[in-house]
C-alpha cells in the first residue's frame, strides 16, 4: 500500500510538476525585482511552447527547440519591456495585453500550420540519471532520475538566489526596483537594467513554456499552459520574491497536485493516506519549528507547541499506517482543490513578511 | 508596498474569475464528446460573444430539400465533433444530388444564440435541420413542436428528457445518441488480453460529461470480462470543463504516474488531455488506445502505438438520419443510436494475436446482441439506462 513506491511516485511527480511552475515563478522574480509586474508570464510560455513544437519539428532536435522555445519567450518579454517602460503602457494591461495576444496568435497559428499539415512532435528530452547519485535508497529515484529540465530549474533557483543577492548587478537590480531615483543618483542605469532583467526572465518563461512540449508532452495543444503561469504568480507572491521561497511553494503546489491524482487511482485508501500524510507532515513541520526553537532560543511555551504538533503527528501517522479504514473514495473534485487549499493553509503563515519591491510598477523618468 | 500586494492579488483574483466565467458562460462543454471541442469554447466566446458569424444565405429556388446545420459553440472544422456532423451532411448532399447553396451553416457562437439560428433557418424554409450539441435539445425540441413540416436531427440528443426510460418521441424529431460504453468496453477487452503486467490505466476528462463517464464505464467492465484479475488505474481530471479537456500536460503526467504503478496500457478519453497521456505513453514505448474518432489519423505522434480508438460514427449517423430525412430510408424519430466500435488496427494488425482479434469480434456480438451489459444500472453520472 503506502510503501517506499508510493512516496517515491508521489515526490517525484511533485518535482516534476513544481517544474514549469518555479520557472514561471523566477521569470516574474526577475522582472518584479526590477520594477516591472510582469502578469503575462502564462502568455510569454505560451507562445514559447508553441515556438519551441514548431522549431523542434522543423531541426528535428528537441535542444534546438528549447532554445527557439527560449528565444520567444525573451522577445515577448521584451515586448513587455518596451511596452512599460517605452511607451509607459500601465503594466498589468500589457501583461494581459500579452496574454491575449498569445492565446489569439497560437490559436491561429495552430490552426493555419499545425492543422492542416498533420506534422507530428519528436518526443520528449531522455531522463538523465545522474550517475551514482541515482543509486541513493529512496532519495535517488526522487531527486536524480529526470529529465534535464528539472535539474535546470534546480540550478536556475540556485542561481537566481546567487545573482540577486550576492552580485553587484543583483543589487543594483534590487535598487531599481525599490528606488529607481536613488539608483539613478549613483549612476545606475535604470531603464537598461529594468529592460535586461525582464528579457532574461522571458527567457526564464520560455524555457517554461518549452517544458511542456519538450518534456512533458511532446506536442503542442491549444491552450495547453491552462493558466500554469497565473498559479507561477502566486507561488511568487507566497514565495515572497525569493527564488527558494517560490521553489518550496511550487513544490508544495505540486505535491499536492501529485496526491490528487495518486489518491484517484483507486488502489490506496483514501481516508488513511490523508490521515498518515497528514501525521507525517506535521511530525516534520513540528519538528523543524522545535528545532529552530531551541537554535533561536524562543521560550518554552513555543518549544512545547512545537513538540505537541510532533507528537500528535507522530501518533497519526502510527495509526494511519495501522489502523483499518472503511473504504472510502473522497471525490475526486475535493482532491483537485487540494493543491491550492493546503498552498493557502501553509503559506498564510509564511506571507507575513511579504512585501514587492516598492517601485513596481512604477514608471521611472528622470528629472 | 502592502497596496501593491493588495493589487497583485487583486489582479490574480480578476484574471481567476473573467478566466472561470469564460468557462461558466460556455455551458456546451458539459456534453461534449470527449474530444478537443472544448478548445474553441474557450478560445471563441470571449472574443466574438454572442454574434452569429454567417447568416443563411438567401435564394435557393432550385432547391426541394433545403438542409441547415447549427453548430454547437465553436467552429464547423473543430476536427471533430461540428466537423463529423457537417461531413455527414455533405455527404447526404451529395448523395441526394443537392447543390451547393441548398444546405448551409450557422456557427454557434454562444449558447444563448441556438434558438435563434434555428429560428433562422425556419424563417427561410429548410426543409431539415440538423443541430449538434446536447445543451441545444430543448431549443431542438421546441422548434420541432412548432413547426412539425421541418425534420429535425440533434447530435448528442437523447429523447428520453424526462429519464423514464422511455423516448419522448416527437414525429419529426430524431436525436442521436451513442452507445460510448460499448466501444469503451472493446478497448478494455483488447488492453485487457494484451497486459503483460495485469496493470491498465485510463485517463479521462471531467466526469461532468456523460459520454467521457461511459467510456469510463465501459472500459473497466470490458477488462474485467475478459480478465477478472486486472487492476484498473482511473483517474479524471479535476478541472472545469473547460479546462478539463485541454491539458496535455496533465494527461501526460497522469499517464505516466499509471505506468510507474505498473500499467502497460494506456486509454485516454479526453481530448487533448487524454492525447497528452497517449503520447506520454507512447514516449515510454507502451500501447495506447485512442478515443471518439480514428486517432491513428488525427494524432500522429502516437501512430507507432496506437493499438485501435473507441470510436463513435458521427458522420454516419448524421448521414443516414438526413437522409432518412429527405424520404431515402426510413424516418426514426426519438433516439437514434449510432454505431461505436474500435477502429481499425492499422500498424498494430499484425502484433495483436489473432486470438484476441477473434475474442474481440466474439465480444462485438455479444454486445450487439444485448448478452453482455456495457453500461450497468446506477453507474453515476453515465446516463446509463435504469
Amino acid at each position: 500500500m503506502m510503501d517506499e513506491k508510493f512516496f517515491i511516485g508521489l515526490l517525484a511527480l511533485a518535482f516534476v510538476k513544481a517544474t514549469p511552475i518555479t520557472l514561471g515563478a523566477l521569470t516574474g522574480i526577475y522582472s518584479e525585482r526590477s520594477g516591472i509586474i510582469n502578469i503575462g508570464i502564462e502568455g510569454t510560455m505560451l507562445v514559447a511552447a508553441f515556438t519551441s513544437f514548431i522549431v523542434s519539428v522543423v531541426s528535428q532536435n528537441l535542444w534546438v527547440g528549447l532554445l527557439g522555445g527560449m528565444l520567444a519567450g525573451g522577445l515577448v518579454s521584451l515586448l513587455l519591456a518596451v511596452l512599460s517602460i517605452r511607451y509607459k503602457v500601465n503594466q498589468i494591461i500589457a501583461g494581459m495585453v500579452i496574454n491575449l495576444l498569445a492565446i489569439g496568435v497560437t490559436n491561429y497559428a495552430t490552426r493555419v500550420y499545425i492543422d492542416t499539415s498533420g506534422i507530428a512532435g519528436i518526443g520528449v528530452l531522455p531522463k538523465w540519471r545522474i550517475p551514482l547519485l541515482m543509486d541513493i535508497p529512496i532519495l535517488g529515484p526522487i531527486l536524480f532520475q529526470h529529465q534535464p529540465l528539472v535539474y535546470f530549474m534546480f540550478g536556475l533557483v540556485v542561481l537566481t538566489h546567487y545573482v540577486m543577492f550576492y552580485t553587484p548587478w543583483g543589487l543594483r537590480t534590487r535598487a531599481v526596483g525599490e528606488h529607481p531615483r536613488a539608483a539613478d543618483t549613483v549612476g545606475i542605469p535604470v531603464n537598461p537594467m529594468r529592460y535586461a532583467s525582464t528579457v532574461i526572465g522571458g527567457l526564464i518563461a520560455g524555457m517554461a513554456g518549452s517544458f511542456l512540449v519538450v518534456e512533458a508532452v511532446g506536442s503542442f495543444q491549444k491552450m495547453m499552459t491552462t493558466g500554469r503561469g497565473f498559479i507561477a504568480l502566486a507561488v511568487m507572491i507566497f514565495g515572497r520574491w525569493n527564488p527558494f521561497g517560490a521553489l518550496v511553494a511550487a513544490l508544495l503546489f505540486g505535491f499536492a497536485e501529485a496526491l490528487g491524482v495518486r489518491l484517484q487511482l483507486g488502489d490506496i485508501n483514501n481516508i488513511q493516506a490523508l490521515v498518515y500524510l497528514t501525521g507525517l507532515g506535521m511530525l516534520l513541520g513540528g519538528t523543524i519549528q522545535m528545532i529552530t526553537d531551541f537554535v533561536k532560543k524562543k521560550e518554552t511555551r513555543s518549544k512545547i507547541i512545537a513538540g505537541m504538533v510532533a507528537i500528535t503527528g507522530l501518533i497519526a501517522a502510527i495509526l494511519g499506517q495501522t489502523l483499518t479504514f472503511p473504504p472510502t473514495v473522497i471525490p475526486f473534485q475535493f482532491l483537485g482543490i487540494l493543491p491550492y487549499v493546503l498552498t493557502i493553509l501553509v503559506l498564510t503563515g509564511m506571507v507575513r513578511g511579504a512585501a514587492a519591491p516598492a517601485a513596481e510598477g512604477v514608471v521611472y523618468e528622470k528629472q | 508596498m502592502r497596496k501593491n500586494l493588495f493589487v497583485s492579488l487583486l489582479v490574480l483574483l480578476t484574471i481567476v474569475l473573467v478566466l472561470s466565467a469564460c468557462g461558466g458562460a460556455t455551458p456546451t462543454a458539459t456534453e461534449k464528446p470527449a474530444t478537443d471541442a472544448p478548445t474553441e469554447v474557450v478560445t471563441e466566446a470571449p472574443t466574438e460573444p454572442a454574434a452569429t458569424e454567417e447568416a443563411p444565405t438567401e435564394e435557393a429556388a432550385g432547391c426541394a430539400i433545403r438542409i441547415g446545420y447549427v453548430t454547437d459553440v465553436g467552429r464547423i472544422d473543430d476536427d471533430s465533433f461540428n466537423e463529423a456532423s457537417w461531413t455527414g451532411i455533405q455527404q447526404a448532399a451529395e448523395q441526394l444530388g443537392l447543390g451547393d447553396d441548398c444546405y448551409d451553416y450557422i456557427e454557434t457562437q454562444d449558447t444563448a444564440d441556438y434558438v435563434s439560428n434555428i429560428e433562422a433557418f425556419v424563417k427561410e424554409g429548410y426543409t431539415i435541420i440538423v443541430t449538434s450539441g446536447f445543451l441545444i435539445t430543448e431549443g431542438t425540441r421546441t422548434a420541432a413542436e412548432s413547426n412539425p413540416d421541418i425534420k429535425f436531427v440533434g447530435t448528442d440528443q437523447g429523447q428520453d428528457v424526462d429519464y423514464d426510460g422511455v423516448d419522448d418521441v416527437i414525429p419529426n424529431l430524431t436525436g442521436i445518441l451513442f452507445h460510448e460504453d460499448q466501444s469503451g468496453f472493446l478497448a478494455g477487452a483488447l488492453a485487457g488480453l494484451m497486459t503483460e503486467s495485469n496493470t491498465i490505466g485510463g485517463v479521462y476528462g471531467t466526469n461532468t460529461v456523460p459520454p467521457v463517464v461511459r467510456f469510463k464505464v465501459g472500459y473497466e467492465l470490458g477488462a474485467k470480462h475478459v480478465n477478472p484479475d486486472i487492476t484498473v488505474l482511473s483517474a479524471y481530471h479535476p478541472g472545469t470543463s473547460d479546462v478539463a479537456f485541454v491539458d496535455p500536460a496533465w494527461g501526460g503526467e497522469t499517464a505516466q504516474t499509471m505506468i510507474d504503478q505498473g500499467a502497460d496500457v494506456i486509454f485516454g478519453a479526453g481530448g487533448d488531455t487524454g492525447n497528452g497521456a497517449l503520447t506520454a505513453a507512447c514516449n515510454a514505448g507502451l500501447p495506447v488506445i485512442g478515443v471518439d474518432v480514428d486517432q491513428y489519423l488525427t494524432v500522429p505522434e502516437v501512430q507507432a502505438c496506437i493499438m485501435s480508438s473507441a470510436q463513435k460514427d458521427l458522420v454516419t449517423a448524421v448521414r443516414d438520419n438526413v437522409l432518412a430525412a429527405a424520404g431515402e430510408g426510413e424516418w426514426t424519430p426519438g433516439t437514434f443510436y449510432g454505431k461505436a466500435f474500435l477502429a481499425p488496427f492499422h500498424d498494430w494488425e499484425d502484433k495483436i494475436p489473432d486470438d484476441v482479434k477473434a475474442t474481440l469480434e466474439d465480444l462485438a456480438e455479444q454486445i450487439l446482441a444485448g448478452e453482455i451489459v456495457t453500461c450497468p444500472p446506477g453507474s453515476e453520472g453515465a446516463g446509463c439506462p435504469e
